[in-house]
């Protein structure tokens, strides 16, 4: 998890690695489900208990594509999720992420299960900022990633819900043409955003192309595990 | 009296010996220009001759493969003047060379991040993490070594050169499995698909699709889809009963490198009856480009560049055979799978 602590500020990005490690002694094919339902299970408690925030289980009758890596003995798959793509974490208290690896068969069973706990403090923008300055950072000034790729780094960004984020988005808009990080801005809803938008829609460059492809984009959730990492 | 006449000559003599020695020695400490003088005759010296970088690595560059660079001698005369005051040039034989990559955006250059290497090479090893389809070149900043003598230092240089344009890889060898397709005795019907990067073959290539979507589009007789929902069961004379998503749509990511796709049966009317619903079914695979370079793209976004794999039908039917009814599902180019009705 990130922050390594379990301890957050409302609103901050939080992040999950998880290791699936094959230890059957025996070449596998690792059924991964697609971007509508993952294997990959996760849920958000609040502190009562409750069920705040859950991904899609996979649906076993539906037809379509299923991923289907190979898997060899000994292997491990690392994934990082965007949580704060599934919960915004705005609400201070303690919570608890669950993630289940699913066998697709019929009845789901869990094949590895794990969890880890949150605590979510007010917000607090200094420190939010400073975490976007953290996630965007490598990227700017071309210096080592460590194990966070680009596109993780980048998702981690539009998941935040305050126009503290905007500089950032800002830079991956201009620098990268990013159309999903204007999309994030339109998201926002907030006045400066809107402006934002519409500053970089009137350029005439590879960067006002993209500001037109994100109108044309809509900005309801099109697809939770996207916005997760998947 | 005689002692004042022995300390006069004491100090004639001296005086004497102090200055032959100034007249001897006029060239006596090291002295060295970095730069050309006239009056430092029989001397050239001048700037670094830099020696360019150049990419000595495979063709296409793609992100995810580590870009080589080699970089030609590097040569500087620097002027020593000698002890007895003639000119001589000497070869530099030290040179610091720090690395950096650059990137054209617009046709200007701008440096986007530093890289270790020396004055034989260098290689740029972090390709995953800059834009894609965009031209980058190695830049070198050479400079003497410092101290080899009073004003010897030349002028530290840049030079450039080894320039490629970055690619993202992408998806080739999209194949039927071997064994496939199957026709599970449930009447599921299941196709598998292999496929490998352009940048190399192997599981090792695969994983250089980060910024890859694989998707299936599915459309259907539009005729009988409302608000996205497609009727199966669309007429009095249809024995279908499910709404299909119209268009469907469903993506893995591009580093899974294989795919099943399961074919269901649709839900059937207590009444069978003759039926048939088509579907128009294509696999595409896009990069992030150039929606977002960094990100595999959403399956959903019809706005990224999508490049079609393969196209097939999708048939299923509702048929009287060999009394009673049976439920066939065809799929162009395969052998239908048929099952009896449950």
């Amino acid at each position: 998890m990130e922050p390594k602590d379990g301890v957050i500020t409302a609103g901050e990005p939080v992040l999950a690695r998880v290791e699936i490690v094959n230890e059957s002694g025996e070449d596998l094919t690792l059924m991964t489900g697609n971007s509508s339902a993952a294997t990959t299970y996760f849920e958000v408690r609040a502190e009562s208990g409750k069920v705040v925030a859950a991904t899609p289980r996979p649906q076993l009758n539906e037809s379509g594509i299923q991923g289907a890596p190979r898997f060899p003995a000994g292997a491990i798959r690392t994934n990082v999720w965007i949580i704060s793509a599934l919960y915004d974490f705005q609400q201070p208290g303690l919570y608890q992420i669950l993630v289940q690896q699913l066998e697709r068969t019929e009845g789901l069973p869990i094949m590895a299960e794990a969890a880890s706990t949150v605590r979510v403090l007010p917000f607090d923008a200094a420190k939010l900022k400073a975490r976007c300055e953290e996630l965007s950072k490598p990227m700017r000034e071309g210096t080592s990633y460590g194990d966070l790729d680009v596109s993780k780094r980048s998702k981690a960004l539009l998941a935040v819900r305050h126009d503290i984020v905007l500089p950032y988005l800002e830079w991956l808009a201009k620098e990268w043409a990013d159309a999903y990080a204007i999309r994030a801005m339109r998201r926002l809803g907030t006045d400066q955003a809107q402006r934002l938008v519409n500053e970089l829609a009137a350029r005439e460059d590879r960067v006002g192309v993209a500001a037109q492809r994100a109108l044309q984009m809509s900005i309801e959730r099109q697809s939770l595990l996207w916005d997760m990492g998947w | 009296m005689r002692l004042g006449i022995a300390f006069r000559w004491g100090l004639i003599a001296a005086l004497i010996v102090a200055t032959r020695t100034a007249v001897i020695c006029t060239c006596c400490e090291d002295h060295w220009t970095a730069g050309y003088r006239s009056a430092h005759y029989g001397c050239t010296a001048g700037p670094i001759s830099a020696g360019a970088p150049n990419y000595i690595g495979s063709t296409p560059l793609y992100r995810h493969h580590d870009a080589p660079f080699s970089k030609n001698p590097n040569y500087d005369e620097d002027c020593h003047r000698k002890t007895d005051c003639s000119y001589e040039d000497v070869e530099e034989s030290l040179f610091t060379c720090d690395w950096s990559i650059e990137k054209s955006t617009g046709g200007l250059f701008t440096e986007v991040t530093t890289i270790s290497g020396n004055c034989s090479g260098a290689t740029w090893t972090t390709t995953e993490s800059f834009e894609p389809n965009a031209v980058y070149r190695a830049k070198v900043h050479v400079n003497d070594t410092p101290g080899d003598g009073p004003y010897g230092d030349d002028g530290a240089v840049d030079v450039t050169g080894g320039m490629q344009t970055l690619y993202a890889p992408g998806v080739t060898n999209f194949t039927t499995s071997a064994n496939y397709p199957v026709c599970q005795s449930d009447g599921r019907f299941d196709f598998h698909y292999d496929w490998e990067a352009d940048c190399g073959s192997g599981s090792t290539h695969t994983a250089h699709l980060d910024a890859v979507t694989v998707r299936e589009k599915v459309t259907y007789e539009s005729a009988y889809t409302f608000f996205g929902i497609h009727d199966s069961g669309h007429s009095a004379t249809q024995c279908f009963q499910t709404g299909i998503n119209d268009p469907t749509r469903n993506g893995v990511p591009g580093t899974d490198g294989a795919m099943y796709d399961y074919k269901y049966m649709l839900a059937v009317k207590d009444d069978p009856c003759e039926s048939t619903c088509v579907g128009n079914q294509v696999y595409q695979w896009a990069t992030g480009s150039p929606t977002g370079w960094q990100y595999a793209p959403d399956y959903n976004d019809d706005t990224a560049n999508w490049q079609t794999l393969a196209t097939y039908t999708i048939t299923r039917e509702l048929v009287y055979e060999d009394s009673s009814w049976k439920y066939r599902i065809t799929k162009t180019g395969y052998t239908p799978c048929t099952h009896s009705v449950p």
